[in-house]
This record gives structure tokens, C-alpha cells and sequence, in this order.
């Protein structure tokens, strides 16, 4: 999950996967702006067939913070 | 597409020495994701686009007060996009609460803003003008009662969409776009998504932004001269159901019933092409008796020879019947789109004729094919003069005229890629109820056309008789049991009763290697001649010279049918065509 959601982002904002650290984010990728969030947030969900909620789009920050949610869909969807 | 797909597409593609196309978008709500969709459409289609976007919800100062930038002659395609909810906070979420004046108030500024708008625009830049229209409402404001109202919310969108549409019609070269036939074609859910609307007004999901940038490109296209201007069609399982030349005039589907009016509602959609002046053409593996009878006398077929502008009907193949198509009518093979059930075919057009735009009809989803020719988005012109209604006539004039010299392209290397095994067997027991029922049901290719049973063919056996079968496998997967022949085996010489294969493998030249192998057969029973018969029927004429072309003579003084043929095999082995990955015999 975690490789593949790596590959979704460093393909979104044309950043080499070896350039993209755990902890990137907006903060520390000059072209990460509000425009190409919402193509990371649309491309992710295409990719592992999900759909955010409304309250997770605030947190979807950074990769980690993508991470922490996708983990969440999987666990929910997998958990009962 | 997905978005990831597409941002892969586009770096492989290169697009730099394409001839560049300037795009402006002047909005009222985020849309900048929709520019790697813009990108990727103008790839396909021949163009290098650059998209610039105006300031977000500026769209009256910037056609008013002037925003050179984005509106200037060096803008090729202006796309004006006024999102309702953010043009009339007031109509678009607040109608329930607006008095009848309230609403005509409203409906006048809107009117006066798209007046001032295009006005503005014109005077900066002569470029074309594409303009979303306005969805409507999927739940109106005041409920079911809605319905009831002259000037309900409905209505009122109705008409503002209406008058959009006449205040375009009226400018020179500016053109609406149906964005509400986009939201009925995805349906709500896949085409806003309000999570990004509340987040970052960005009201569209990637699917809608996909389906706005085809409606562009089918203009821009159009006003460009890229549209095509000739639909190329197979026949079989194409314009009617099944085989004209196995199933005959009585058995093919069109008409009533399933799935006959199938193939009567595509013929209505390529109909209606023909109307908007798209040159028709046949390209079809079959003898041109058969379907000019189908074309002339079948009295379901909604297409009619005077429909078309030629046909390439016969058994060469379709890469040299495109050219010969193109040729006649004098435009360029870019000009085309070919449409056919075989993968196969499908497959040889894409890769010999690029140019070719080549459409895979699905086989056994006929319900499907007049939907895939009304959305396919390649015929689309700006105009219907009764110059465009008279071109299919003018055409076929124009194919009469000329008849050139065909030119076979070399073949051979696309065989190849095929990567075919051929599989020579003895007939078993498994085997046997398949080659019985090749002999009842084969037609066209059958040298004699001989119907036997399952005991026939025993019996056959039994008497010291070869009955091989031919099995083909090629990278599209493995295509059965599709030839068989009967070798009649008296003192030195052999007799080919029946010969024949499936039309599914024709034109791959599997039936001179069948043959070879059928002669090795032979020649280790210790024969020394072969004699091939041929009895004429009234399919099978695309093989009247199969013994012929194989180096066989014909025996003299004949009267009565069958047609003998001699080969001597003490002159060595037939010459198999370096073609296929495998030819393997099993005895």
C-alpha cells in the first residue's frame, strides 16, 4: 500500500520516488500546491478504488497523512 | 483513463514537435486539474496544447476590461466556464426563497453578464469560443411542485441554457457546450465532487473533466479539419448478425427481435452519419454476390447500396482494401474510421495503418454498437450544409470513375507477430464430432462441400483412409479445431475428397501449409500423386483456383463435376510460407 501510494504522488507532481522521503509534504516539495493536492486526491482514489470522506480531506497532509487514512479505509473495509 | 495513466501517457508521449494549440480558461470555480486531461486529448489528436487559466472567478473583468495574457489573436480556443452556483448564489441555491420578480430580475443580469462577456472576448480575440452551458438542477428547490411551475427552477435553468445557446449560435465561431448532457451521461455522483467544491471550489470529479475535454476536442477537431470523413464497416456480425455466407440471406439477424434490431439501431446511427454527410464504405471478407443480394433484397436492411460510396468486398485482405478505399475516394487514409467485429482485423489496421482510425466492435454485445458510433466523437463538423447531405452521392460518383491497380502490402511480417502454431492431427474419437460438424457447416472455404456424419467419417477410417484436422493457437489464444481433410488412399495415389477450414483463420495463408502437411501425410503412405477435387457451389468460389495456385494441373477431358487437379509429389515438398512460430505434426 505504502509503495504504491508513493508511486500515485511522485507520478502526480513528476518527483522521482528516490527524492520523496516519508515525511514529504506540501511543506517540503515546492510543487505540492493546492492544485496538485486535489489531482493526489483524485488519482488515489482511482487508484485504490476509495472514496474519502469529507472529514478526512483536511488531514490528507503529506504522505504520512495520506498513509494514516488509507490505512484506516483498509482496515474498515476489512475489519467486519 | 485514469489521472496516473494519463500523467504516464504523457511523458512517453512527445508532444514538442506537434503544432502548438493555445487554450485559455476563464472560470469562475478551480478547475486546473483538468489540464493534463487537455493535454493528453491533443496528444491523440496531432497537437501540442498550452492551457493558461485566468484568474479565478474573473470572468467579466477579464472580457471586459481587457486581460491580454489569456485574450489575445495568439489564443487559438477561449473556454469560457461560469459554474451556476457560483455565477447566481441566488437561482442556483437560494430559488425557493426568490418572488416570481426576484427571478426575472436575476435571469435579465445573468443574460446582460453573458452578453457583456462574449461581447468582451470578441473584441479581443477572434478565437474560438467554447462555452459551458448550466447544469440542471437534479433536485429542484421547491420539490415535485417544481414540475407544475412555468418558471420553476427547471424551467428557469431550461431557458437560461436556451438563451446561452442562441446568443452563441448568433457569434461567429462560438460554440455551447453540453454540460448538461455531460451530467446526464455520468449521472450526479460521478460528476461533481462536493468534498473539493466545499475544500477548494473545485466542483468536478475527473470523469466529468475527461467528459468536458472530449466535447471540446469533437470542435476543435472539427474547426481544424482533423473530424474523419468515412466510416469504413465489416459486414458480418458488424451490420447484420451472423454469416452472410454461411447462414445465407434467411439466416443472417436484422430486423426484430434479439439481436436483429441490435443491428437495425446501428444501422439507424451510421444512417444518420450518412445524413450528416459521412461517406460510407463496405471492407468485408465475403463474395460480393452475397452481399450486394443482402444489400439489394433484404427487406430489414435499413442500409442500402446507394448508401455507400464503394466496397471493398472479396477476400483480400483489409489492409489492402482500406488503401484501395482511400484510394478510390481520394481522401486520405487519416480520413477513415474502420469498424469490424475481428479482433483480428482490428488488431492488422492498427498496426499496418496507423492513420487508420481502427474501432473494435465487441462480438455478441451488438446492443452495444450503436452507442459506441454515436459517442465516438469523430464526425462531428460545425456545420451540415446540403453540400455535407449530397457528399456520400458525390463520392460514390467520384469511386465509379476511377478503378486503380491494388497494391498488396507485404503481409507477411504481421503473420508473424501472430506468433501461430499450427497442430496437424489423425482424426480421434474426441476430435470426430467436431470435423463431422465442420463438413455440415462449412461453406466457403470447402474445395468439395461434402457432408458427412460422425459414422461416415468412421467408416472412412476404417477403410485405411487419412482424416486430419488442423488445430490453431496464435498470441490471441487458441482458435480450436478449424480445418479438416479427408485423404481417400488407393495404391500410389491420393484423393482429396474434402478440404476446408473455418472463413474464422482465412487469409493467413494456413490453408497451403494444411496442404503441405496433408501431402507429407500422404507421401509417407508411400503416394506418388495426389489428385484434389473441387466441386463448384454457390459459395465456395474463392476457392475455384486453390489447387491451381498450389501448383497442381488440371486432368484432361473433364465433363462432369468433380474438377480434378494432379500433383506429382516426386518433385519435392510444397513450400510452406515462413510465417508461423510452430507447425507441428502428430500422427
Amino acid at each position: 500500500m505504502y509503495n504504491k501510494l508513493l508511486r500515485v504522488i511522485s507520478e502526480i507532481l513528476d518527483v522521482p520516488l528516490n527524492e520523496m522521503p516519508m515525511d514529504s509534504s506540501p511543506d517540503t516539495i515546492a510543487s505540492w500546491d493546492s492544485m496538485r493536492q486535489i489531482d493526489i486526491v483524485m488519482a488515489v482514489e482511482e487508484e485504490f478504488g476509495i472514496r474519502f470522506k469529507d472529514s478526512d480531506i483536511p488531514r490528507l497532509f503529506g504522505i504520512r497523512g495520506f498513509e494514516q487514512v488509507l490505512k484506516e479505509h483498509i482496515e474498515s473495509a476489512y475489519g467486519d | 483513463m485514469k489521472l496516473t495513466e494519463i500523467k504516464k501517457a504523457l511523458r512517453e508521449m512527445s508532444t514538442d514537435l506537434l503544432p502548438p494549440l493555445n487554450v485559455s480558461i476563464v472560470r469562475n470555480v478551480t478547475i486546473e486539474a483538468i489540464e493534463p486531461y487537455h493535454r493528453y486529448m491533443a496528444a491523440l489528436m496531432g497537437f501540442n496544447v498550452h492551457v493558461k487559466f485566468g484568474s479565478y472567478d474573473a470572468v467579466w473583468q477579464e472580457a471586459v476590461s481587457g486581460a491580454h495574457e489569456i485574450l489575445s489573436d495568439a489564443v487559438n480556443c477561449v473556454i469560457v466556464i461560469t459554474y451556476f452556483e457560483n455565477l447566481s448564489p441566488s437561482l442556483g441555491r437560494n430559488f425557493a426563497g426568490l418572488s416570481a420578480e426576484d427571478v426575472v430580475a436575476e435571469v435579465v443580469r445573468i443574460e446582460n453578464y453573458c452578453r457583456d462577456v462574449l461581447e468582451g472576448i470578441r473584441r479581443q480575440t477572434s478565437a474560438m469560443v467554447l462555452w459551458h452551458g448550466w447544469e440542471l438542477p437534479c433536485y429542484p428547490s421547491l420539490g415535485v411542485v417544481d414540475n407544475q411551475l412555468p418558471s420553476g427552477q427547471w424551467a428557469t435553468m431550461v431557458r437560461l441554457n436556451l438563451f446561452l445557446r442562441e446568443l452563441l449560435a448568433s457569434t461567429v465561431s462560438a460554440y455551447f457546450i453540453d454540460t448538461p448532457g455531460c451530467l446526464m451521461r455520468l449521472g450526479r455522483d460521478r460528476y461533481f465532487d462536493l468534498r473539493q467544491w466545499n475544500m477548494a471550489r473545485a466542483p468536478y470529479t475527473g470523469e466529468a473533466l475527461a467528459e468536458f475535454v472530449s466535447e471540446h476536442y469533437k470542435h476543435i477537431r472539427a474547426a481544424w479539419g482533423k473530424n474523419k470523413k468515412c466510416l469504413v464497416l465489416d459486414c458480418d456480425n458488424t451490420l447484420w448478425g451472423g454469416i452472410i455466407g454461411e447462414d445465407g440471406i434467411a439466416g443472417i439477424a436484422i430486423g426484430q427481435g434479439n439481436p436483429g434490431s441490435a443491428f437495425l439501431d446501428f444501422q439507424r446511427e451510421i444512417l444518420a452519419l450518412h445524413q450528416r454527410g459521412v461517406i460510407l464504405a463496405l471492407c468485408s471478407k465475403n463474395n460480393e454476390a452475397d452481399v450486394l443480394e443482402v444489400l439489394r433484397t433484404h427487406p430489414d436492411m435499413l442500409i442500402r447500396q446507394s448508401h455507400l460510396a464503394t466496397w471493398q468486398v472479396n477476400w483480400n485482405d483489409k489492409v489492402s482494401n482500406l488503401r484501395r478505399i482511400a484510394e478510390e475516394l481520394n481522401i486520405g487514409l487519416d480520413s477513415i474510421v474502420f469498424m469490424d467485429d475481428s479482433a483480428f482485423e482490428i488488431d492488422l489496421v492498427k498496426q499496418m495503418l496507423p492513420q487508420v482510425e481502427a474501432v473494435h466492435l465487441p462480438l455478441g454485445r451488438a446492443s452495444e454498437y450503436a452507442h459506441i458510433l454515436a459517442s465516438c466523437g469523430y464526425f462531428h463538423t460545425l456545420v451540415i450544409s446540403d453540400e455535407d447531405r449530397r457528399r456520400g452521392t458525390m463520392y460514390r460518383d467520384e469511386a465509379d470513375r476511377k478503378r486503380l491497380h491494388r497494391s498488396a502490402p507485404d503481409i507477411d511480417s504481421y503473420l508473424k507477430s501472430l506468433e501461430m502454431v499450427l497442430t496437424v492431427q489423425r482424426v480421434d474419437r474426441i476430435i470426430l464430432p467436431r470435423v463431422a460438424q465442420l463438413t455440415q457447416r462449412t461453406n466457403q472455404f470447402n474445395l468439395t462441400t461434402r457432408r458427412y456424419t460422425e459414422e461416415d467419417i468412421e467408416r472412412i477410417l476404417e477403410l485405411g483412409n487419412e482424416v486430419l484436422c488442423l488445430r490453431v493457437v496464435d498470441r490471441f489464444g487458441d482458435a480450436g479445431i478449424v480445418g479438416a481433410c479427408i485423404l481417400k488412399i488407393s495404391d500410389e495415389t491420393v484423393l482429396f475428397d474434402t478440404l476446408l477450414m473455418s472463413c474464422r483463420v482465412l487469409g493467413r495463408k494456413i490453408e497451403t501449409a494444411f496442404l503441405a502437411k496433408a501431402l507429407e501425410v500422404a507421401r509417407a503412405r508411400g503416394c506418388t500423386r495426389a489428385i484434389g477435387d473441387y466441386i463448384a457451389t454457390a459459395k465456395n468460389a474463392q476457392v475455384a483456383d486453390f489447387y491451381l495456385e498450389h501448383g497442381f494441373v488440371p486432368l484432361m477431358d473433364q465433363t462432369e463435376p468433380p474438377r480434378k487437379f494432379e500433383l506429382k509429389l516426386t518433385n519435392g515438398d510444397l513450400s510452406i510460407p515462413e510465417i508461423f512460430k510452430e507447425i507441428e505434426l502428430h500422427l
